[in-house]
């Protein structure tokens, strides 16, 4: 068994063919369309390693909000967050000063979209081997 | 590339000296409309009236200094005791300078009219306290209210209205009047006003009623200049208020759309993005191979997959910097020789291509400093040095010079390329213009690189602009304001 990634991102598109690349390079990947129960959900199957989108429908700094929540918990904030958004971190779409601050962000990687699936796979395995 | 760590070289950006080269308009944006921008325009209009009313006394205090001197040598034909004069002069030298530290020291609250209003009140009507005494004891040393001075009270009646409201304004006025009628009595004894006026007044009446006559025309003179002044001021202050509230409905309406235009633009995004990660796994082999045909297919679509996201990304690229442009950005010391050297490294790849040489003429980091915001600057020269890349003849060479002047520091992109016309060097500037040329060398350009380059050099208040001749190149001049490293 590879090790896991859990992928929470909006857009099942972008889901599947991150599905596709990871597979093929036999990592277990696991996914979520919400951040809704994340935690929780992160605490059930204690994957290796999480990507995580920023904008969720119903905010558009949620994936921020979530990775503050993550490193407050004391099982979750062992695992490593790779975000990957459409939107440049810096980008002012209602993002706070904070939200922006690369030191303050919680997150062990920050991709924007679209990224080279090497790319990708070269980063991840860098982060969790 | 030829960017050695070296001595800063200036190099001229205007290569062809037997033809002068077209020259595009100055793109800037001056620090008083900055101002504007973010702030408030009743600030702007307090602020400006301050230091009017300084200037005003720093005249006022000046030529009671002549007149003292006048005095002293006795040729100007002035009865008036010097010291006195000497005395007063100094006393309002130092009550102005007192106020203008003040001023300075409350430079804290100057972004926020009421409570910076507030604060400079006091010193305000202490100041006009101050001198209204002055002006009572020149009114005693040059003889009393036949003395023109008795209308010198007249400039902090306007001034008053200036700053405060109506009722405020006629209290100073009224105390003008008691302190002209007041300092007679000073003048002439005990004895009757009426009567010493007679003396004063010159030949135009005569008898008890004189003084009455003449301090009644006073009072209507003094009466009149404060209704005219007081109604131009108080309609101006509501014009200003009424102003300064379209300001704020503009800018929330322009924030809103900045903001729903972002989003619109994220959301463009995402499918595209969606498309790309699609066609990037199939042509990574992730689902099994594909043949040459199927692979040159997706390959233009990847292309034209990024040429749009590219378009996104300067769309939401150039929202953003006209938003700082009007909320502004915490500016630090950015090295632009390493900025510069920075964005050579990112665009290597496109040089390379087509065979081009860079020369910064021996800048290195380290000695070329500005303040400003190094991310936007980084957009900045990415954006001119992929120009005068793109569109230049192969094998040729592109300058970088920098350049030092007395308030200035410039950076001149040169390119030995294709040039463009006079009449498309100011259209260069406008959002999504591309000459016919320029389309054709660079098919994925999106016409933005200038607009997005202008905003940042309104962020820094700086200047940007373009030479060139059809045929022989492009220089891109920019230039930021010199600040003193500290």
């Amino acid at each position: 068994m590879g090790k896991k990634i859990l992928i929470i991102d909006d857009d099942k598109d972008i889901i599947e063919s991150l599905q596709l690349v990871l597979v093929s390079k036999g990592y277990d990947v696991q996914s979520t369309l919400t951040t809704k129960g994340a935690v929780e959900l992160v605490k059930s199957i204690t994957p290796d390693l999480i990507i995580l989108d920023v904008m969720f429908p119903e905010s558009s700094s949620e994936g921020f909000d979530l990775a503050r929540e993550l490193s407050r918990d004391e099982e979750a904030r062992k695992i490593p967050v790779l975000m990957l958004s459409a939107v440049n971190a810096r980008f002012n779409l209602g993002f706070s000063n904070k939200d922006r601050d690369e030191n303050w962000l919680p997150v062990a990687e920050f991709m924007e979209k679209p990224v080279q699936p090497l790319k990708l796979v070269q980063r991840i395995e860098e982060l969790i081997g | 590339m030829r960017c050695a760590i070296g001595v800063v070289r200036s190099w001229g950006g205007t290569a062809m000296e037997h033809e002068r080269p077209a020259t595009s308009r100055e793109h800037s944006l001056s620090a008083a409309t900055v101002d504007g921008l973010r702030g408030d325009i009743r600030l702007l209009e307090l602020n400006r009236r301050i230091n009017w009313f300084l200037s005003l006394r720093l005249v006022v205090g000046c030529g009671i200094l002549l007149g003292a001197l006048l005095a002293l040598t006795t040729r100007g034909g002035l009865l008036v005791k010097p010291l006195p004069l000497f005395l007063m002069s100094a006393a309002l030298f130092i009550m102005n300078g007192v106020f203008w530290l003040h001023y300075r020291a409350v430079r804290g609250v100057r972004r926020e009219f009421e409570r910076f209003r507030s604060t400079l009140s006091f010193n305000l009507h202490l100041q006009i306290l101050f001198d209204f005494t002055i002006l009572s004891w020149l009114l005693v040393e040059t003889g009393g209210i036949g003395s023109p001075v008795t209308y010198f009270f007249l400039f902090h009646v306007s001034l008053s209205c200036l700053f405060f409201r109506r009722p405020v304004s006629f209290f100073y006025t009224t105390l003008a009047l008691v302190l002209i009628v007041g300092t007679q009595f000073l003048v002439v004894g005990a004895g009757d006003v009426s009567l010493a006026l007679s003396d004063t007044v010159g030949n135009w009446c005569t008898g008890p009623d004189c003084g009455f006559y003449y301090v009644s025309s006073i009072v209507m003179v003094y009466g009149f200049v404060w209704y005219l002044a007081s109604t131009i001021t108080t309609s101006l202050r509501h014009s200003e208020a009424d102003l300064q509230a379209n300001i704020e409905e503009l800018v929330e309406i322009h924030r809103e759309k900045t903001r729903y235009m972002l989003t619109t633009t994220h959301e463009l995004k995402a499918p595209f993005t969606a498309i790309h990660s699609y066609v990037n796994v199939l042509l990574g082999g992730f689902v099994g191979p594909i043949d040459g045909k199927v692979e040159g297919i997706l390959t233009k679509i990847r292309g034209r997959c990024e040429r749009m996201l590219n378009m996104i990304n300067e769309l939401l690229q150039l929202a953003n910097i006209k938003n700082l442009v009007k909320s502004g950005v915490e500016m630090e010391w950015v090295d632009l020789g390493a900025c510069v050297h920075k964005v050579l490294e990112r665009l290597d790849g496109i040089r390379e291509a087509s065979n081009i040489t860079v020369d910064c003429g021996g800048m290195g980091t380290g000695s070329f400093w500005i303040r400003g915001d190094v991310e936007r600057l980084e957009i900045l020269f990415t954006n001119i040095i992929a120009n005068a890349l793109y569109y230049s003849h192969p094998g040729s060479t592109v300058r970088i010079s920098f350049t030092e002047g007395d308030k200035m520091r410039q950076v001149a992109v040169s390119d030995e390329g294709i040039g463009i016309k006079k009449e498309y060097l100011e259209k260069v500037f406008l959002e999504h213009f591309r000459t016919e040329d320029a389309a054709r060398m660079n098919s994925n350009s999106t016409g933005l690189g200038l607009t997005i380059s202008k905003f940042v050099i309104y962020m820094h208040q700086g200047r940007i602009w373009l030479e060139s001749e059809p045929g022989k190149g492009t220089t891109a001049f920019v230039e930021f304001l010199k600040e003193r490293r500290r």
